[in-house]
């Protein structure tokens, strides 16, 4: 631009601001003149007039928006609709992610909580347990202690004489045996704290009994039973306090009518007076007889301290080897345990620790020999294998066992190996993990609520997006009802649709809402509105426009029942070089009506022109998008836009590229020149893998002539004229359009092409199935933006 | 600030008042170093943060180098066309030494006010207007000269007549056509289209 052109302008530009924006025009036109190029700069800078003193350049209006604008009433602002699609559904997967994420933290730490507690409740556990068993080993010492008495010097004598009289043997000295044995009752007496209630056997060591406290005397002459030899045996090391046991374990007959009392015992060997005298080695001393002393079980033996487990009632009690429970249950009274006794008193030494099975409920108890059957409970199993196999003597059973009441339950065992007891633990499991399990129950829920709320909010945003592009069909605009969509291009989507009155067809695009602003929309106005001068026949009508209620912007335009030249190089090019002349006529004739009043296409290609068979003619073309395709691109060719990433610079004039120039509708006749050799040849005049590399071709190279094109015949002139219109510089090409069309118009004489061959190659297109995928079904301008 | 060099600017303005092309090409130098000294400073800091007010720095020289008493409305509106010309200059030397200025990406976005603000990070901008001066100076001298004042300078409307020694009315006038084509010049062929 030169400096006069430039003041030009400006002297234009600075006349025409000052007046009503409807005067404009007519200024314009009459001060411009022929000049349509400079009529253009004006505009251009009218275009970006405002009166605001902030230059917020349009690059960077349209703000996205996160925020969610429902369409209000009538004549609203477009913009304020604009919702940032893309925007908002990345957003509700950052919700949905982080949701997650919450969720999946929540779940960790509820999983934390749960170790937690159960590792407390395994700690409390292990140590109620291990303080009863201490307690019973205290009491074991303090009863040992208790007892040292037996050891005194003249209970010995009095034994050694027992001895010595059951060594000279036979009944003959039975006599002699009852008057010792009231002698020892005397000794005892004397010694014992119990004094005369003190009960005792004296047992030699080859098992009989010799002598007992009054009670037991009916005893004395029995002989001991194996378990009694076993007992014999304990006492090797040294005294021992015996686990409770039932006395009639100990002796091989038990009388029938005389009632076994349940006792704690304590057994010591006693060793002759002068043995013992000389301290000899326990080893090699030849121990004379088995004190035992026998105190009832129910006052006497250690009761397991009541333990409460974090606020939960837990059984303690303790078992012996054979897996019998010899303390009392503290469910000893509840009907189950009464029918697991079988009708036996309390349960120490009658109730063997046995898994039912199943929870026991009073009816359900089986008789005494069918318990038998059963196995010990775990616990019990465990404490036994582990007090056989040398340790560890303790252990926590927090998965769950059931106990011997049926129950599922939890518990600490603790096994004392001096004593050969067991002490158990156990608390019902239900009861034990009721805060654990109530809390998890609660998190779990608040969890699931989460994630069902950010599934919903996640839904309904998707749900409402769909609605946003559903709700457009069926909408009314205007005077059009929207059927349905058939295409989506970079301004927007294309619907089909009918006039309301007039019942005709026609197709309705809408402008995407992120194209719209204030700015934008004045220009898709004016430019619907150029489009509106043309009338020719080969130029696609557009009917109307308007903004929706929510502020979209919309044009209606004639519904053509064809295909994109582009479809029909790709099926049928090469095409008869009449039908050919046929096409490009048409295509001239529109395209220079629109050159005559200054409107340059810019964007002649095979996608923006259609062939149809409409109104009973065939091979009719319409030319689309006059003047609206460059709104979508800008006003000059830049080839990072996005119109030219997916389009291709094939059919764009070189000068185009140069920027600078101004717009020349010779430009144009360079595309129409590059489908005409498409049209012909079936191929491309340039072809690259990349759009840089064919953009610098379509600069620098030459394109083969038609004719030069093998299987390709071409009348000469038109070979020229294809020749001349590709021309790198405009001044090369034909001066107009018009020259074009009426150099075509003098070459159809010699290759006409008559409707009735036309009908003929839609007919078989149609037969080939080429036409579509409804049969009949006319298609639709490809929307292109 | 010593008491000589106070009087000297003064000295110049006055010189420059009278139509002293000489004065106004020592006061220039001046300025230059005066601001791009001050740019050192802040560009030192380099945070991204961090950004210089060029019109408020112009200002703010004119305060200190200026005595304000025997300075009028008039030798101000001269200080401050020069000012705006050697701050236009430091700016898009550093714009330019950042080499990262890389233009014609065609995806920049271009944000500009007047009060041109100057961030690293944002040369692009710095070098976008410095581009569009130049090209209009080829076109209209005066309108040129109006933008580097508008928005280097940070001049009213009457100090920009002043200092172009025009009408008011012919400023304004300028000022609109000036904002349409530069929206056009900066705007359109650089914002990603749609």
């Amino acid at each position: 631009m030169t400096t006069a052109r430039y003041a030009r302008v400006k002297e234009l530009f600075q006349a025409v601001v000052k007046m009503d924006p409807s005067e404009w025009d007519t200024y314009l036109e009459r001060e411009c003149g022929k000049d349509s190029a400079l009529r253009g700069q004006v505009q251009e800078l009218l275009r970006h007039h405002r009166d605001e003193t902030v230059l917020d350049l349009p690059g960077v209006e349209p703000r996205p928006r996160t925020r969610f604008t429902f369409p209000r009433g009538k004549g609203d602002s477009g913009s304020e609709y604009r919702l940032g699609v893309r925007r908002h559904r990345l957003v509700s997967m950052a919700i949905l992610v982080l949701t997650l994420s919450l969720f999946g933290l929540g779940v960790r730490q509820l999983l934390v909580i749960t170790e937690r507690y159960e590792q407390s409740l395994h700690n409390a556990l292990q140590e109620i347990v291990g303080l009863n068993a201490e307690l019973l080993e205290r009491w074991a010492i303090s009863k040992e202690r208790k007892l040292s008495w037996v050891k005194a010097h003249e209970l010995r004598a009095e034994v050694d004489a027992l001895v010595a009289a059951h060594r000279e043997g036979g009944d003959s000295v039975s006599g002699k045996k009852s008057e010792q044995g009231a002698k020892l009752r005397q000794v005892v007496a004397a010694l014992a704290p119990d004094g005369a209630g003190t009960q005792y056997l004296l047992v030699s060591m080859d098992g009989q009994v010799l002598a007992a406290s009054k009670q037991r005397e009916f005893l004395v002459g029995g002989r001991y039973s194996p378990r009694g030899a076993e007992l014999i045996e304990e006492t090797r090391e040294g005294p021992a306090i015996l686990p409770p046991f039932r006395l009639d374990d100990l002796i091989r007959v038990w009388p029938a009518d005389v009632p076994v009392p349940e006792v704690v015992g304590y057994a010591d060997r006693l060793y002759p007076v002068e043995q013992s005298m000389t301290e000899l080695d326990r080893e090699a001393a030849v121990a004379s007889a088995m004190m035992i002393i026998c105190e009832p079980i129910s006052d006497r033996f250690w009761e397991g301290a009541a333990a409460r487990v974090d606020a939960i009632d837990a059984d303690v009690y303790a078992f012996n080897d054979r897996g019998v429970m010899i303390s009392r249950s503290r469910y000893e009274d509840t009907a189950e345990v009464a029918a697991l006794l079988g009708g036996l008193k309390g349960s120490a030494l009658n109730l063997t620790l046995r898994d039912p099975g199943q929870l026991l409920t009073k009816g359900s108890v089986p008789g005494l020999e069918e318990q038998g059957r059963w196995p010990l409970t775990e616990i019990v199993r465990r404490a036994r294998a582990s007090a056989e196999s040398e340790g560890p003597f303790s252990g926590v059973e927090l998965d769950g066992y059931r106990s011997y009441r049926g129950l599922d339950s939890i518990g600490a065992w603790e096994w004392i190996d001096s004593l050969d007891i067991g002490v158990v633990v156990e608390a019902e499991r239900k009861l034990a993990l009721t805060h654990v399990r109530s809390t998890e129950r609660i998190a779990a829920l608040l969890l699931l609520m989460l994630l069902l709320l950010a599934l919903a909010a996640l839904y309904s945003s998707l749900a409402a997006e769909r609605l946003f592009s559903k709700a457009e069909a069926g909408m009314e605009l205007g005077q059009y009802r929207l059927l349905r969509e058939i295409g989506e291009g970079g301004l927007g989507r294309v619907f089909l649709a009918r006039h309301s009155r007039l019942r005709r067809l026609a197709a309705v695009k809408l402008i995407k809402h992120e194209l719209l602003n204030e700015e934008t929309v004045l220009r898709f106005e004016r430019e619907v509105q150029l489009t509106c001068e043309l009338s020719h026949p080969n130029t696609l009508v557009v009917y109307d426009y308007g903004r929706s209620e929510s502020g979209t912007f919309y044009y209606a335009m004639e519904y053509l029942p064809g295909v994109t030249l582009a479809e029909l190089i790709k099926a049928e090019a090469p095409l008869p070089v009449g039908r050919a002349i046929y096409i490009l006529r048409q295509l001239l004739s529109s395209l220079a009506e629109a050159h005559g009043i200054g409107m340059v296409h810019r964007d002649v290609k095979p996608l923006n022109v259609m062939i149809n068979h409409m109104g009973g003619e065939y091979d009719l073309v319409k030319v689309l998008d006059f003047g609206l395709a460059k709104e979508a691109h800008g006003d000059d060719l830049d080839l990072t836009s996005d119109g030219m990433v997916s389009g291709t610079p094939l059919y764009i004039a070189p000068e185009r590229f140069l920027g600078e120039g101004e717009l020349d509708p010779r430009s144009d006749l360079y595309s129409v020149g590059t489908i005409a050799y498409q049209l012909l040849t079936g191929q491309v005049p340039f072809d690259a893998p990349t759009r840089m590399e064919l953009l610098l071709k379509v600069q620098n190279l030459a394109a083969p002539r038609v004719s030069e094109i093998e299987g390709v015949q071409v009348p000469s002139v038109l070979d020229e004229l294809i020749q001349a219109a590709m021309a790198k510089l405009p001044e090369d090409r034909p001066s107009s359009a018009a020259e074009m069309a009426s150099l075509l118009e003098e070459l159809q004489r010699d290759y006409p092409w008559s409707q009735a061959e036309a009908k003929a190659c839609w007919a078989s297109r149609e037969a080939s199935g080429a036409g579509g995928k409804e049969a009949g079904d006319p298609r639709t301008p490809r929307p292109r933006g | 600030m010593t008491e000589s060099k106070h009087k000297h600017v003064s000295e110049l303005l006055k010189k420059i008042s009278r139509g002293d092309q000489k004065a106004a090409d020592a006061l220039f130098p001046m300025l230059h170093d005066e601001f791009l000294a001050l740019a050192r400073k802040f560009m030192s800091r380099e945070r991204v943060d961090h950004t210089i007010e060029p019109t408020a720095l112009v200002n703010e020289a004119y305060l200190r180098l200026v005595d304000q008493r025997e300075a009028d409305w008039r030798s101000k509106s001269h200080f401050m066309a020069i000012g705006a010309k050697a701050m236009r200059r430091v700016l898009v030397d550093h714009a330019r030494s950042k080499g990262r200025a890389k233009r014609g990406g065609g995806m920049e976005r271009i944000e500009l006010r007047e009060d041109l603000a100057l961030s690293p990070g944002r040369y692009e901008d710095v070098l976008a207007v410095d581009e569009a001066i130049e090209k209009l100076s080829a076109l209209d001298e005066r309108q040129a000269k109006l933008v580097e004042l508008r928005f280097f300078g940070g001049l009213g409307m009457n100090e920009v007549a002043e200092a172009l020694g025009v009408s008011l009315r012919t400023v304004e006038s300028d000022w609109t056509m000036v904002r349409a084509w530069l929206r056009n010049e900066l705007g359109e062929d650089r914002a990603p289209r749609t």
